[in-house]
């Protein structure tokens, strides 16, 4: 990453509007690349006003917006070999030629009549594309397929529910953990047959360790939501797997929660880092969990080294570290027919998808987060094809505090402790991005593109941009020599579908209840979809 | 998902709507192309636009089932639970919207009338609306129509379970 210094940032460099939505970004040879919802659009950066090169619009089926749980969102595209991979909300993985803007291949993957989207931001590894589905709340039967880059051909398909050899775990699984130990768990650990609309989808990050070959990705909460219709642990949900890049074998599983009761899919960032733990050099991997918990794992076997918590927890106890199990909160285990009350984090989690980002300069992680809690009625609820398959009526609202329902803070991952942190009114729903420079970005849902000082958590700069934020900002070197960092304003996403949908806050369990804690956001900022470019000086 | 456990809200569904039977035999009777001809919604005709050419208004008519049905507080109540059975609740919520628009607000997209609600549900919309035509019976898409209609009326949203 070229080095910002923390002198100020000059000036708006180029503007682009977009249109509603888009969360997603990603740079390619110095030319960023957006999803806009569904349209890819190819900006040159090397004349003035960053004219458009390109624009692809992929088409999806208009009906999938219906079968989108959280507003209808895009978590970006990636570049790698000449191609731009992205995935459109209708189901389907699409390669488009980065030079000219056209179609190379296209395979379809998911059916929405089942409530299968495809929301996240496809994670090219060598010759191949990883991908995964949505629909968690739609009683889908989650996956995740490896693509091979040139063809588009499907090279392997792993479930996340049922029979081992749809999962894909044969001899070569060996996890740490005695729970995870024995045939067709993915079967018996559900009541019978509930496997198959099971959720267990994957739609947040992959990450990829070249050395070891393996992909690590989550997989999100199991369905129903309401846990009393599905006693048992429901493997493989709200855990992460560890699998050989080229054949899709799993090699190791951990479970964040077991029998999840709250919607707290696994699918957050697994950053790979190299460290020194307790004297001993470790090849980590960490995770901030739904759960409130910020895991450290050993990422060659899936031990748990340190499962801390990072914000307030009501729901569980802790993790016990020699059996890797969570150790629930009776008090607050949801009941049919009974509200649990203040039930914290709520169901978005400690921390949503929002990326943090690590700086290899301080050795922090940069992560932006929420501060919610929740009350809880678990309802009745029967599985239909293409509806949702939830069963719980929730009212989310900010947890302890002064009303604030956002955080971003900097972790000490060695010491399992936060350094700094600061309060947000709302949850801070953008990725942030650590710089060289020692500067930290990221965006809140009022509209500020902020930069932050790395070691203190200062606020450098800031930038109110004509909408709210939930993008992810990107930086790259121009052919000029400078330093870009580009962010995508535009309001929604699961905590901004009050604005994004007009909905209408009289009825909190709107949007699965995110609804009750965002009534102030429509007085506060509009739809959008403006990408921002900035020249660091 | 057991399929038990649908079977079981279902059978309650055909409890809780036994008394209308008669009726809904009665109706198709009435309209005996009502299973296969488009519209099913028997006599109705409805409009989404007040514009018509000639500086006219639309023609349409409202159909007598929907009108017998409306404002029933037992065909309400009826397709309030219909309206939970069906997952419609996991879509709109309890009016306030998700993946679907809000329903207790007076912004329509496809017309406010108990006529276009029911249209709504058994045609289904572009923007992922299903349709829901053939999976229920009309007699029923009319109770759930009855209910959407109340939920605009101004009323603090009602609850289901609690
Ligand atoms: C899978 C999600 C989903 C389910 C299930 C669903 N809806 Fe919808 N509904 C939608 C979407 C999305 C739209 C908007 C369609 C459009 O704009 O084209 C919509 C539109 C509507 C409208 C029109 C609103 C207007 O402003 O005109 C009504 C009425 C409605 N739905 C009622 C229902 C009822 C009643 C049920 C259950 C029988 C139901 N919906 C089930 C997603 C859903």
């Amino acid at each position: 990453m070229p080095g910002a210094n923390t002198g100020p940032i000059e000036k708006v460099k180029a503007t682009l509007r977009l249109g509603e939505q888009g969360a997603g970004s990603s740079a390619a040879r110095g030319r960023p690349l957006r999803t806009a919802c569904c349209t890819l659009y190819a900006l040159d950066l090397s004349q003035s006003g960053a004219p458009l090169k390109w624009t692809f619009d992929p088409a999806p089926e208009p009906a999938s917006q219906g079968v989108a749980c959280c507003d209808v969102v895009n978590r970006g595209a990636a570049y790698a070999n000449g191609k731009v991979f992205f995935n459109t909300l209708d189901g389907d993985t699409v390669a488009v030629d980065a030079e000219t803007g056209k179609q190379v291949w296209r395979t379809k993957l998911g059916d929405i009549r089942l409530g299968e989207t495809i929301t996240m931001a496809p994670l090219p590894a060598k010759d191949k594309v990883i991908v995964g589905n949505s629909g968690g709340e739609m009683g889908v039967r989650g996956w995740a397929a490896a693509l091979d880059q040139a063809t588009g051909r499907v090279v392997w398909k792993a479930t996340n529910t049922g029979p081992d050899k749809d999962v894909l775990i044969g001899s070569e699984f060996k996890p740490f953990y005695a729970q995870y130990k024995g045939k067709d768990l993915g079967v018996s650990t559900w009541p019978a047959d509930m496997w198959r609309q099971g959720g267990g989808s994957v739609w947040g990050w992959v990450s990829y360790d070249p050395d070891l070959n393996l992909v690590y990705y989550g997989v999100s909460n199991p369905g129903p939501w309401n846990s009393s219709l599905r006693p048992g642990d429901n493997l493989w949900t709200a855990g992460i797997f560890a699998r050989d890049l080229d054949t899709g074998a799993a090699r190791w599983f951990y479970q964040w929660s077991p029998h999840d009761v709250s919607d707290y899919d696994g699918v957050n960032e697994n950053v790979l880092v190299d460290l020194m733990w307790k004297g001993q050099p470790r090849k980590a991997l960490v995770h901030p969990d739904r759960n409130g918990y910020m895991y450290v794992l050993d990422r060659t076997n899936g031990e748990v080294l340190s499962a801390a918590p990072y914000a307030p927890i009501t729901s569980t106890k802790g993790v016990d570290l020699a059996s890797g199990r969570l150790i629930y909160n009776e008090d607050k285990r949801p009941e049919q027919g009974k509200t649990i009350t203040d039930i914290c984090p709520a169901a978005p989690g400690a921390k949503d998808w929002q990326p943090s980002s690590f700086s290899h300069k301080s050795g922090l992680l940069y992560v932006p987060h929420n501060n919610l809690c929740m009350d809880l009625t678990e309802v009745e609820v029967g599985y239909i094809a293409g509806t949702p398959y939830v069963g719980t009526d929730v009212k989310m609202k900010a947890g302890p505090g002064d009303g604030h329902r956002g955080e971003f803070m900097a972790w000490d991952i060695g010491h399992s402790r936060k350094i700094w942190s600061i309060n947000e009114r709302f949850p801070v729903w953008s990725g942030a991005l650590a710089t060289a420079g020692d500067v930290v970005f990221y965006g809140t849902m009022e509209g500020w593109f902020k930069a932050v000082d790395a070691s203190t958590g200062k606020l450098l700069w800031r930038f109110k941009t004509s909408s709210g934020i939930i993008g992810q900002p990107t930086t790259w070197k121009g052919s000029d020599g400078k330093q870009y960092v580009a962010i995508l304003s535009g309001v929604g996403g699961w905590s901004g579908a009050i604005v994004a949908g007009d909905l209408d806050k009289r009825d909190g369990t709107a949007a699965l209840g995110f609804v009750n804690a965002m009534k102030d956001l429509p007085d506060v900022t509009t739809k959008g979809g403006t990408l921002y470019v900035f020249t660091l000086g | 998902m057991s399929t038990h456990r649908l079977a079981l809200l279902f059978s309650l569904m055909a409890f809780a709507l036994s008394a209308c039977d008669g009726s809904d035999r009665q109706v198709k009777k009435q309209t005996p192309s009502s299973e296969t001809a488009a519209p099913s919604s028997s006599d109705s005709e409805v409009a989404l636009v007040p514009l018509a050419p000639g500086g006219k208004v639309p023609l349409q008519t409202a159909s007598a089932e929907g009108a017998r049905i409306e404002g029933d507080p037992e065909q309400i109540e009826a397709g309030k639970q219909l309206f939970m059975a069906m997952n419609c609740v996991g879509c709109h919520f309890h009016g306030g919207g998700g993946m679907g628009p809000p329903l207790m607000d007076t912004k329509w997209i496809y017309g406010s009338s108990i006529d276009n609600i029911a249209a709504t549900i058994r045609e289904g919309r572009p923007n992922g609306m299903p349709s829901f035509r053939g999976f229920l019976p009309d007699e029923q898409i009319w109770q759930i129509a009855a209910y959407v209609k109340t939920l605009s009326a101004g009323a603090p949203p009602p609850f289901a379970t609690q």
